[in-house]
């Protein structure tokens, strides 16, 4: 089979199946342009008969309860932004000694790591609330992302990554008289570059989305709130749902995260990574 | 070099974050309360003090009501606060869903609890159990509040031990919707009050072809209302005299059976309800008939659909409608005179002025406004629902109550989807209520 | 390398900013959380040591907690057992399709398949129970329009149809987490070694399972152990969508948690289900990565 006719087959399959994931997004979007009546209508049709802004209008002047959503938005950028990068740094350093140095009792490390990620999080939720009360940490940006700093995904998923990278090139350095953390820095950082985007689109949604977090945290001060916590308050409601509305306020809640994962596409290339440990 | 270019960046993260450690940015008050320099910052009572305006004293005041009613409360308190001179109420919303599980995490942390809160009436039995509430005869008293000014349903379910634990804002109980086109189409002209007049009604108005029901019955929420209507209506309840787990008696057994009924037997309802199924149905003008709570009138008016209320039909011997209720309540551990004093002060005023409530489409539970011409005048709904109150039930007053009823539901669930038989169901409700009776025993 | 301390103290700093977050906002509160299933805490401030008793009552059968755990456990079982294979095998089936399409589709399909991981539980609950609704839903809609007769299918309340729904919207919903590190661990397979197989004569499938496969076997375990642990963990889509039903039969773990927390205000026995859920997971997990571990570079 050559490979144009091969090429035109996947794209097909690619696209069957990317219909069906996309879709639904698609249908999210133009649920969140209807009107109110339009809105509960069946909808085999996907094109509202009267398109309105409307939803996105009220959402972002606060809805009915002059909500700061603009604030929140902010907030949820500026605590996803620093929460990732000190994750990334943070993780990429310990993975690198985990995978790559003699650090005392490295398999034990290993495996306290690994067997507390299989603990479900509400046996440490309330108590990681006191913590962060006794702290005094209630109501700060802080708050909201500091508990990513100790999940131990990252620690994983690069330690993996590092674990095959070829021992020779990294004798080779040594020989050469280079230390630990150059070979880390020049090397690893710039080998990894794929991976570590990949973790921090990830680390980021994993922030950004989070929702019960920020409300236990936030101190009772409307305007410390992330955006995702801040529109549980519009959408949960009691027993009534506005799919135009939600889907307008999800719409808003999700761009900031497709800019991100754009923004990281360039990154995640096929690259030759071998000649790149150089 | 790309290098530092990076180590600058993690310097300029770790910058960040030691600054947002100090605070929240905010330059109010509010922000120097929580900072590391004062112990005891995360009290609630001291630091809201300074944040009100012109020396207000400052009350917070949380709620659940994450939805389309939110902004009415918010519009009593706003109001409020424009009058009163000596208080200033912060209004701050929970997300419905996790309102408990943050309110129990304030009573169990003893940090950050609110001033005053709504709380739903059947809960008032556990916390006031537990020893978490304080009762509101004092405060009442100061206020002029008295009990003869609420609807007695939801004051007397409210007083235990001789106490008063929380002055309800609004009574909720089960409601029927109809589609008044719908109603029109088929030559029906007035609303069903009995099981004659329904069962009528909702054969006259299903056509499977059409994709039309009578009355689609919902297999899980709200059966919640319905099913304990059914069983109040035969002159019994989900307790015995005593408090215990009643689930299984004959009278629950001919309830559940005739809910089954209507599926199976009548065939007004199609199989295999999804939650809200029937509510899509609804909003849809395929379903006719609709036993739901006042809460739902927001959807129903922005849907455009023609529909009328009325009290739920007598299906059995007599009315019954089970219904919830909000309520105010105050933690035990409020102990400032000051703040009791304001609290008195604006469920008072709530007392004369939730009409803005009223227009969620709730019936208050305030005399004065239910007998005020403004309300009357408001659309039907609210007056046929406080036709009600005269024999609204509540859930039985017993600690945690929902969850030994768990398994009810879910043997309710699986006997309207056809998958099990009335008094086996039951039976075996009963069992596991037992079972979760037990467990909170040890 | 020498082993000095020296040495070994700089090895230890990489480590040791991670270790301290770890250590201070995960370990402390995990500790607390395991002494918390010895008392007897009502969620509500009063909390009483009793020991095992939390664990007894979860072993001890017809007691309450004993068969909120085992249903719990047993639908969050069928999910573990019906989820994790499609999770990965499709993650890993997405991110070999992409990588197989030229440089310009890429960077589009990539997104197409990650993007529904970005919303969240309620807007996928919204817009699924859309499409199962037994008698609104789009899904038997279309079945109607296509000419099946017969009454609708109860995707959210019967079974095994309410699996398939569970399954397919989580499916779609997670996935793309696992393509996306597929795709990484994909793209660090040399190229060289797919050339030498080229020219000694091997077949697409054959490179596959004699190359790619064995390379991304680090990344696999990645993948493999995360998706088992978000579906231990699963909540959302049954809690929202089928609401545990019919019956039990979806009712998984983490809800009857919730409901024990909460519910019975028990929060002790509510933390020694989760630990007992956490040591399950922790066996699972261990056999695959002995089973699947890699050696150093």
């Amino acid at each position: 089979m050559s490979a144009k006719i091969r090429g035109s087959l996947l794209i097909l399959l690619a696209t069957a199946i990317g219909v069906m994931f996309i879709v639904p997004l698609i249908w999210m979007v133009t649920i969140s342009l209807k009107t109110d009546i339009e809105a509960f209508l069946p909808d085999l049709s996907f094109i509202p008969k009267e398109p309105t802004m409307i939803n996105y209008i009220e959402a972002l002047r606060g809805g009915d309860l002059d909500v700061p959503i603009i604030r929140w938005i902010i907030n949820s950028l500026i605590v996803s932004t620093v929460g990732t990068v000190l994750v990334l740094t943070i993780d990429a350093l310990a993975a690198y000694g985990l995978a790559r140095l003699d650090v005392p009792f490295r398999k034990a490390l290993i495996s306290l790591f690994l067997s507390t990620m299989m603990i479900p999080g509400i046996v440490w939720f309330v108590p990681q609330y006191i913590l962060f009360q006794d702290l005094h940490l209630i109501g700060t940006y802080a708050a909201f992302f500091l508990p990513a700093t100790a999940g131990v995904f990252g620690v994983f998923l690069l330690y993996q990554f590092f674990l095959g990278y070829p021992a020779e090139i990294e004798e080779a350095a040594y020989m050469d008289g280079a230390n630990k953390w150059q070979i880390f820095v020049r090397m690893f950082l710039p080998a990894s570059k794929s991976i570590l985007w990949t973790l921090a689109v990830i680390t980021f949604m994993g922030i950004f989305n989070d929702y019960i977090w920020p409300y236990y945290v936030s101190g009772g001060d409307e305007d410390m709130l992330t955006l995702t916590a801040g529109i549980a308050v519009m959408t949960h409601g009691s027993y009534v749902n506005y799919p135009n509305k939600l889907m307008a306020l999800s719409v808003i809640a999700t761009l900031p995260i497709l800019i991100v994962f754009l923004l990281a596409q360039k990154s995640i290339v096929k690259g030759i990574i071998h000649s790149g440990i150089k | 070099m790309k290098r530092l270019k990076w180590l600058h960046f993690a310097l300029a993260a770790c910058l960040v974050l030691a600054l947002t450690a100090c605070g929240s940015g905010k330059s109010d008050s509010q922000s120097q309360t929580q900072d590391n320099n004062q112990t005891g910052s995360s009290n609630s009572s001291k630091p809201s003090d300074t944040s009100a305006p012109k020396g207000k004293t400052e009350l917070v005041f949380w709620s659940p009501f994450s939805g389309p009613d939110g902004p009415f409360m918010k519009k009593i308190v706003d109001a409020y606060n424009e009058q009163s001179d000596s208080y200033q109420v912060k209004f701050q919303i929970q997300p419905n869903g996790d309102y408990y599980k943050l309110l129990d995490n304030a009573f169990g942390t003893k940090k950050n609890m609110p001033d005053l809160m709504i709380m739903h009436l059947d809960a008032i039995p556990t916390y006031a159990g537990k020893d978490l509430l304080q009762p509101m005869d004092d405060l009442a008293a100061k206020a002029g509040i008295k009990k003869e000014d609420y609807v007695e349903a939801a004051v007397n379910y409210a007083t235990i031990d001789g106490k008063w634990w929380g002055i309800p804002l609004d009574i909720h109980p089960l409601i029927m919707y109809y589609n008044k086109d719908l109603f029109a189409e088929a030559g029906i002209e007035h609303p069903p009050t009995n099981r004659e007049e329904f069962l009528e009604a909702a054969k006259k108005l299903t056509d499977p072809s059409k994709g039309q029901w009578g009355y689609a019955v919902p297999t899980l929420w709200p059966q919640q209302f319905i099913f304990p209507s059914l069983i109040y209506q035969q002159g019994a309840d989900l307790v015995d005299a005593e408090g215990n787990p009643n689930l299984n008696s004959p009278e629950a057994v001919d309830a559940l059976a005739f809910l089954k009924s209507l599926i199976f037997e009548h065939k007004v309802s199609p199989e295999n309800v999804a939650q809200d199924g029937e509510v899509k149905l609804f909003l849809q003008g395929k379903n006719a008939i609709q036993f739901n709570g006042p809460w739902m009138k927001d959807q129903w008016d922005k849907a455009g659909i023609n529909y009328g209320v009325a009290p739920v039909p007598v299906f059995f011997d007599q009315p019954g409608v089970f219904g919830g209720s909000h309520t105010f309540v105050v933690p035990k551990a409020q102990t400032d005179a000051a703040k009791l004093e304001g609290i008195g002060d604006f469920l008072k005023y709530v007392a004369g002025h939730s009409l803005d409530w009223a227009e969620s489409g709730q019936a208050v539970a305030s005399k004065q406004v239910l007998a005020s011409p403004e309300f009357q005048q408001l659309t039907q709904q609210q007056t046929e629902v406080a036709k009600e109150f005269d024999y609204v039930h509540f859930a039985p007053p017993i600690p945690d109550w929902g969850s030994i009823v768990g398994e009810l539901w879910t043997q309710v669930n699986l006997t309207l989807l056809g998958k099990a038989e009335p008094q086996q169901a039951l039976d075996e409700a009963q069992k596991k209520a037992l079972q979760a009776a037990e467990a909170k025993k040890q | 390398m020498r082993g000095s301390w020296k040495t070994k103290l700089t090895s230890s700093l990489f480590v040791l900013p991670y270790f301290l977050c770890f250590a201070v906002f995960l370990l402390y509160p995990l500790v607390s959380g395991i002494v918390l299933s010895f008392q007897d805490y009502d969620m509500l401030g009063s909390r009483e040591f009793i020991g095992l008793e939390n664990y007894k009552n979860i072993f001890t059968p017809d007691t309450y907690n004993h068969d909120q755990f085992v249903r719990g456990l047993t639908g969050t079982f069928k999910f573990v057992v019906y989820s994790v294979p499609f999770l990965v095998i499709v993650g890993l089936a997405l991110a070999l399709l992409v990588n197989a399409l030229s440089t310009r589709g890429r960077g589009l399909y990539r997104t197409i398949f990650f993007m529904p991981y970005a919303i969240s539980a309620t807007v996928m609950a919204t817009i699924w129970m859309r499409v199962f609704d037994t008698d609104t839903g789009f899904l038997n809609i279309l079945l109607d329009r296509l000419g099946f007769a017969g009454p609708h299918i109860g995707w959210l309340n019967d079974t095994p149809w309410v699996w398939i729904a569970l399954v397919f919207c989580t499916i779609w919903w997670t996935v793309g987490f696992n393509m996306i590190i597929f795709i990484n661990g994909l793209n660090e397979v040399p190229e060289e070694l797919y050339e030498a197989a080229r020219l000694d004569g091997a077949n697409g499938w054959q490179r596959l399972i004699h190359i790619t496969l064995p390379s991304i076997r680090n990344i696999s375990t990645v993948v493999l152990i995360m998706t088992v642990i978000a579906s231990f963990n699963v909540f959302a889509q049954p809690f929202l969508m089928t609401r545990g039903g019919p019956g039990y039969e979806t009712t998984v773990l983490l809800m009857n948690i919730f409901a024990v927390a909460y519910g019975q205000h028990q929060g002790g026995a509510a933390s020694a289900m989760a630990i007992l859920l956490g040591l399950i997971m922790l066996v699972i997990s261990t056999v695959i990565y002995r089973l699947l571990s890699g050696r150093r570079g």
